[in-house]
């Protein structure tokens, strides 16, 4: 009896180590990126980065310059028609950015650009934090592109599978990084008193709400959260409820270790965000995108079902035949979505259909993008279909 | 994400001459907490410069950092076509959770 229980302990203290190492050992292994996955990670980020740009900067002083609005006088953005250029020069930086193409020269340019338009947001005397993540993220895939350049030399095709997985691994360090920089934030400012005050969140919550108000007057908004007023009740489910983000945030550097601790912490942070815009109406809508791309990881999961599809030649139609099915999708649309605008602003306007990550109006964006999403059906059908004609005839043709 | 949790917080109103708060994200697009974040930037840059010329006055510093963000404010207004009313007043409103219960006391900062 004795025998067998020490065998058993023996054999999870043995299994803990072996998990234990394993994940360490994670921590210096690059993970493999494959070209496809290569392709949606640019793809879903690059997405992202063109709905970041929507942000309207009408701001002819920047009174508290920030960053490089010490440097530059960044207030021409406010003009209608130089956002306009700027805008239509970032989207073309981004196109190519998908595209693999030219990244050295790219990325730094795409890096540089997108901090411009919200600088000069930042330089008005309030700083807002939301979009950081996003223009840090291009800064880190920018270094990393022109490290490997230093190092293998210049490469203006799309990126080998080393510097796929690098742009992937420091894309993760800057999203998990953000987490880990606001845990010591929490913990050096208030001499580490941060988890017994934690019951206090809850005043935060209730200023929130008076903010919210008397910025707008949404009757929703007046009174008390019943929440906060309940958290304030219960201090010790209050201070267990804010410590479980607080240590998610501490832990969040897991995510680098291997794919499957990205992933379940990736849904953790999404559902802790989450779980604070419900609380507190505040969204962190850029972070929830960013960790679902790269800790997540939807472009892996995409990538992985195409590669089931063993022709190359194939794979490569349906990629073909959906994107074209995004401009093609102008013309299923209703006239009214026609006469109302031109097929650049349709666009757009399917890029910024993302803001139905923080409205929640899926209605709407559904009726506007059900078009895009079945002509791509369509259209990745009829690639497919072409690609094995062109492949099957090559094959008879051949002697 | 709420680095410094405390029994206490305060928060912003901007107000007409009477003292009723008027919905000033509504009318300027600058929301009652970007109102408090330029407050704060405004009197450490103000605080700084009367430190440095030795005249250290909060009253003083109220009334340069209040009439630099109502003229902000007047400006934005106007470029989405709006009127603020004639006089503003800015108003600090403190929350305190003390035995139990949930205090605010609101104070003027500075009123034109």
């Amino acid at each position: 009896m004795d025998t067998s229980k020490k065998r058993n302990a023996f054999s999870l203290r043995s299994s803990v180590t072996r998990s234990l190492s394993r994940i360490a050992l994670g921590f210096f292994s690059l993970p493999t990126v494959s070209s496809l996955e290569g392709f949606f990670l640019r793809l879903f980020f690059g997405v992202v980065v063109a709905f970041t740009i929507s942000l309207e900067v009408p701001f002819p002083a920047q009174p508290h310059p920030a960053g490089l609005a010490h440097f530059f006088d960044l207030t021409w953005l406010s003009d209608p028609h130089n956002l306009f250029a700027y805008r239509s020069v970032i989207y073309l930086l981004i196109l190519f950015y998908v595209a693999g193409l030219l990244l050295p020269i790219v990325l730094p340019a795409l890096a540089v650009g997108h901090a411009l338009m919200f600088t000069l947001y930042n330089s008005q005397g309030y700083t807002h934090h939301g979009y950081q993540i996003v223009s840090l993220t291009l800064v880190a895939q920018a270094a990393t592109v022109l490290y490997y350049t230093a190092l293998k030399g210049l490469r203006l095709q799309p990126p080998d599978a080393l510097l796929s997985s690098w742009l992937l691994v420091q894309s993760q360090v800057v999203v998990v990084g953000t987490y880990l920089v606001s845990f010591f934030t929490k913990i050096l400012s208030t001499g580490g008193m941060w988890l017994w005050n934690a019951n206090y969140i809850a005043i935060d919550l209730i200023k929130t709400q008076r903010q919210h108000y008397f910025s707008r007057f949404n009757p929703t908004d007046a009174g008390n959260p019943a929440e906060a007023m309940w958290l304030l009740e219960h201090p010790w489910i209050a201070r267990g409820f804010f410590a479980s983000g607080a240590l998610l945030e501490a832990i969040a550097f897991l995510a680098l270790a291997n794919r499957r601790l990205g992933f379940l912490i990736g849904v953790g942070l999404v559902l802790m965000h989450r779980s604070v815009s419900m609380l507190m109406g505040l969204r962190f809508q850029f972070n929830e995108m960013l960790c679902v791309i790269f800790l997540v990881g939807i472009p892996y999961f995409v990538a992985r079902c195409l590669e089931r599809v063993r022709s190359r030649a194939v794979r490569l139609g349906i990629l073909i035949g959906a994107g074209l099915g995004v401009p093609l999708s102008y013309f299923v649309q209703p006239v009214s979505v026609q006469t109302s605008m031109p097929l650049p602003v349709y666009l757009i306007g399917l890029i910024n259909s993302l803001s139905v990550w923080a409205d929640g109006n899926w209605m709407d964006i559904l009726r506007f993008t059900l078009p895009m999403w079945t002509t791509c059906l369509v259209t990745a059908a009829a690639g497919a279909m072409a690609a094995l004609l062109i492949s099957g005839t090559k094959r008879s043709t051949q002697p | 994400m709420y680095a410094s949790p405390s029994a206490e917080k305060a928060y912003f109103v901007i107000t007409d001459g009477e003292g009723n708060p008027i919905p000033i994200g509504t009318l300027t697009g600058v929301t009652s907490s970007q109102v408090g974040k330029t407050y704060r930037t405004k009197s450490r840059k103000h605080g700084a410069e009367m430190k440095k010329s030795g005249k250290q006055s909060r009253m003083e510093r109220d009334r340069v950092v209040g009439t630099e963000i109502f003229h902000m404010l007047r400006q934005r207004a106007s470029k989405r076509g709006k009127d603020l009313p004639e006089k503003l007043q800015l108003h600090l409103v403190e929350i305190r959770f003390a035995d139990g219960h949930l205090e605010e006391t609101k104070r003027i900062l500075f009123a034109e």
